[in-house]
């Protein structure tokens, strides 16, 4: 079975004939999760940055005092 | 003993200058003339108020200014020599008055309150004496994003100012570090519950768990790890943003500078000033209020751009961050409202966004995803809608649709969501749901503009965007961190009808065609204040 997107959501909302309609728990998880699964690892990506830029040392900028 | 209240008129700056010279004399007790080169920051303060127009000065003797008041109390009190607590303002004016004589007169009758520039507030400390200052930006000189309005009372009569505070360091009691910390915490001051740090109380926080020299003098600044404690200990989140590895690469170079500026344009778009570590020769520290935007992204420095992942077609992803020209900063040691150019010109000394080591938001507390991992979120949404819409299109077409579009990400109070929707969809479920639904007190939001509407922008107040993705600041890694995403689809495709997909409770709603609409909060000119 295909995954619901975001982008489906929208365009069968769109085309449907009714205004408004509830979307199953399951589903909205689904969506959430495949979100998600795009986000995390970027997100994961810049909360290794900052873990490296402090272990490899770049923490000795914070020693640069600002007093000009 | 001098008038409390005194006017004075001017025709030009030279004139401004003697006079401002004059009350400093006074102030001190000490002879002063003031010029561009010993009094940078003050004649940069004064040539300011003669560009927005002003013509005569209301000045104010004898002031208590609490912000000098807590600096005389930690330090100046305790010098054996005699210091006076004494400050003055003074008080721009655009009228010229009839008389000289009768300054109530002139406030009563001839001053209009637009006509008022705001003040600067005098400290006797003769050789950096610019204290607590609040001038408007005026027009011309950039958007800016971070101000709000401040009351001042004088002679009976309440005026207004919408500016961006501003003080130069004194170089006791703090240095250019504390100085900007104040100027970010006072334009936040209303936004995050009123909480007011003097410059002594700044030094205080930074210095209570790190110190490697004596705080009294403060003049060899703080260190960066200091300015976090200053930042944590008044109430934010010390927030770290790693800007620049100094590479010898000029390609990387280029790469770091465009990153930079995306990251500060997503805190300064969210009106959240941007503390700037920079250091050429030395250490320096300013805060980034704004920018100026242009009508086409020609620089290529800051021409940014991303490339996602769509069914294994690389799309282009634009932010409008590239429009931006250059940052907008209060430098204490130079004056208030100052462009700071990306690169350094050999020919000039002067700072440049390439000297940034750090940048500190004064993002609050309550916020728990940053604006960099909110934007991953945002990106991970966006890939998701273009998958769908991007669908029956050969792939060269799938990159042609998504060139069409440019995304700003901002943090947004619930209330201007609430307050957007009521003025841009009415009767529609759009607004029902913008004004009703269950949101936190802040919202990430990534708005999504087409890309050639953008420019507009730089020249008015445009309507550019066609859709939107809310997202849960407190919801840190979560499935349902996207709470509502709507989109315009008759404006980029063949639908006949927008759709928005909410996500508490789940529910999608289909919603007629609305045209282009504005941005949550207006990209041109300057931001609204506060209570606006």
């Amino acid at each position: 079975m295909t995954r619901v997107t975001l982008g489906k959501l929208l365009l069968d909302t769109a085309r449907g004939a009714q205004a408004q309609r509830t979307i199953p728990t399951e589903q909205m998880r689904e969506l959430g999760q495949g979100i998600m699964q795009r986000a995390q690892p970027e997100i994961d990506k810049i909360r290794e940055g900052q873990r490296k830029a402090i272990e490899e040392g770049r923490a000795s900028i914070l020693r640069k005092r600002r007093g000009l | 003993m001098k008038p409390r209240l005194q006017l004075f008129a001017f025709e030009d700056t030279p004139a401004l200058i003697q006079k401002v010279s004059e009350i400093l004399s006074e102030l001190t007790e000490v002879p002063w003339q003031v010029d561009s080169q010993q009094h940078v920051t003050l004649y940069e303060c004064c040539e300011h108020a003669f560009r927005l127009g002003a013509r005569s000065i209301v000045i104010q003797r004898r002031v208590f200014d609490p912000d000098f008041l807590a600096e005389f109390n930690a330090y100046y009190s305790r010098l054996f020599a005699h210091s006076s607590r004494d400050c003055a303002r003074l008080h721009f004016f655009k009228q010229k008055p009839v008389a000289l004589s009768d300054p109530l007169r002139f406030l009563d009758t001839e001053a209009l309150p637009v006509g008022y520039c705001g003040f600067i507030t005098l400290r006797p400390v003769g050789r950096t004496p610019v204290a607590a200052t609040f001038l408007v930006p005026g027009e011309g000189g950039g958007n800016i994003r971070c101000l709000d309005e401040f009351p001042v009372h004088l002679g009976g009569i309440k005026l207004r100012v919408v500016g961006t505070p501003f003080m130069q360091q004194d170089n006791a009691v703090g240095a250019c570090a504390q100085a900007s910390i104040w100027m970010a915490l006072r334009t936040m001051r209303k936004r995050e519950g009123d909480r007011a740090f003097d410059p002594a109380q700044i030094s205080g926080e930074a210095t209570r768990f790190s110190t490697v020299t004596r705080i009294l003098p403060n003049r060899e600044g703080l260190t960066d790890g200091q300015m976090l404690h200053a930042v944590r200990g008044t109430g934010y989140s010390p927030h770290l943003i790693w800007l620049s590895t100094a590479p010898s690469d000029e390609d990387k170079k280029r790469e770091e500078l465009r990153l930079a500026k995306h990251k500060i344009s997503i805190y300064l778009d969210s009106e959240i000033p941007v503390l700037l570590a920079l250091y050429s020769t030395s250490g320096h520290a300013v805060v980034a209020i704004g920018y100026t935007f242009t009508n086409t992204p020609t620089n290529a420095v800051t021409n940014v751009n991303d490339s996602r992942s769509i069914t294994g077609v690389a799309v282009p992803i634009a932010y409008t961050t590239s429009w931006i020209q250059e940052l907008i900063i209060h430098n204490d040691n130079s004056g208030p409202y100052l462009r700071l150019p990306d690169c350094t010109n050999p020919a000039k000394r002067g700072y440049a966004l390439e000297q940034a080591d750090i940048a500190i938001p004064l993002l609050p507390t309550d916020v728990f995803l940053t604006g960099e991992e909110a934007m991953q979120v945002g990106l991970g949404a966006w890939d998701e809608v273009l998958i769908d819409l991007t669908a029956t299109l050969a792939n060269h077409d799938k990159i042609a649709f998504a060139e069409r579009f440019a995304l700003r990400l901002l943090l947004l109070d619930r209330r201007h969501a609430r307050s957007w929707g009521r003025d841009n969809a009415p009767a529609t479920d759009l607004a029902s749901e913008m004004r009703l639904a269950d949101l936190p007190r802040r919202v990430w939001a990534l708005e999504i503009h087409l890309k050639d509407e953008v420019g507009k922008h730089a020249t008015e107040a445009a309507r550019s965007m066609i859709g939107f993705i809310l997202i849960d600041p407190t919801g840190d890694v979560h499935p349902n961190s996207v709470l509502v995403t709507y989109l315009n689809l008759p404006m980029v495709t063949d639908e006949q009808h927008g759709a928005m997909v909410v996500a508490r409770p789940a529910k999608s709603f289909q919603i007629p065609p609305l045209g282009l609409l504005p941005p949550f909060r207006a990209i041109h000119g300057h931001a609204a204040p506060f209570g606006a």
